[in-house]
């Protein structure tokens, strides 16, 4: 059983949860981040295949680079859309002075009105 | 209520675990890449390889959303109005000391960013180093002195024109009947010149990747107080 697998999924599922049950909006972002953390986790336990790194002149006890060369690039996106998801949410505090996601409903259908 | 989340809890446990029950991950020796590194690439670093070269298109995309990222963060920031700024130190010992250690920072950011291709490291783990040095040397000398170089040297510019690199760089040399050849400045490995584009493409996303971060912290840190 690979128990490592299991733990990452139960990382992402903590990470839904939050973002699924606080209404605060800059926890959902760190709800969001823990997701994105446990899928890196998850690809570093899939192409773990020994203890050195993907590096040529190494012997062949070397972990699986494709996998890494991925996450890379889930990496920076990551952090793309977090720090622009930040920068939404400091425009709704500016405008609405809460980051109340049940409260800036009401505010934002109040103003519609 | 809570009823129906503890049992939504416990099932969803137990048919995660009876799944990872039958998982099995089968160690296997990393495929044909290091083959082909070997053979057309040249670079130590087989990530670097994958990523510089063999699916560069990826690293092309990638770098494209981050700077469409970094123009969101910038036309965002601007709706909201500027209030407070971040002080220098007060003490003369903690100042030296924190403008001892960013400088440090940002040397290593640069040595990670540019033996990418012969150590683990590459472009976007050495900018990511060298955009924190800067948050240190903030700590140290306060915003206002440390981001007059956002507005002295036009980042955004700098930020967007070398995307253009980039995408000359794929015109030109990614594709195998362009301008540079199969097999061009491929190197011994472990030499400083190999990995065929690797040290130009190394520095000049590194480049960006660092100043895309430091202008993410010059927009955050003006409004720090929002509310």
């Amino acid at each position: 059983m690979e128990l490592n697998l299991f733990l990452s999924i139960t990382i992402f599922g903590i990470g839904i949860v939050i973002m699924v049950l606080k209404r605060d909006l800059m926890i959902k972002l760190i709800g969001l981040g823990i997701v994105e953390t446990a899928v890196t986790l998850s690809f570093v336990i899939v192409s773990h295949n020994g203890p050195l790194p993907p590096i040529l002149t190494l012997p062949i006890d070397r972990v699986d680079p494709l996998p890494q060369a991925m996450i890379i690039t889930s990496i920076v996106v990551g952090f793309a859309v977090l720090s622009l998801s930040l920068v939404f949410v400091v425009y709704l505090s500016s405008v609405y002075h809460t980051t109340d996601s049940y409260k800036l409903q009401k505010r934002i259908k109040k103003d519609e009105q | 209520m809570k009823k129906i989340s503890l049992f939504v809890t416990i099932t969803s446990v137990a048919i995660v675990l009876t799944v990872s029950a039958f998982v099995a991950i089968i160690p296997h020796n990393a495929n044909h890449y290091p083959l082909v590194t070997e053979l057309y690439d040249g670079s130590a670093n087989i990530v670097s390889a994958i990523y510089l070269d063999f699916r560069f298109y990826d690293t092309l995309f990638e770098v494209l959303i981050f700077s469409i990222a970094i123009t969101g963060v910038s036309m965002y920031a601007n709706r909201v109005k500027e209030s407070g700024k971040i002080l220098a130190a007060n003490s003369p010992l903690i100042k030296f000391d924190l403008l001892f250690l960013g400088m440090v920072i940002i040397l290593w950011g640069l040595y990670t960013a540019l033996i990418g291709h012969l150590q683990p490291g590459g472009a976007f783990s050495g900018g990511a180093i060298t955009a924190s040095g800067i948050v240190v040397l903030t700590m140290a000398m306060g915003s206002e002195k440390i981001h007059k170089g956002v507005e002295r040297f036009k980042l955004e510019w700098i930020e967007n024109s070398i995307l253009i690199i980039i995408v000359l760089y794929v015109i030109f040399a990614d594709i195998p009947s362009g301008f540079f050849f199969p097999g061009f400045s491929v190197g011994k490995i472990g030499d400083f010149f190999s990995g065929r584009g690797a040290l130009l493409l190394n520095s000049t996303i590194g480049f960006k990747v660092f100043v895309g971060g430091w202008l993410i912290f010059y927009e955050f840190s003006k409004r720090k107080e929002s509310v």
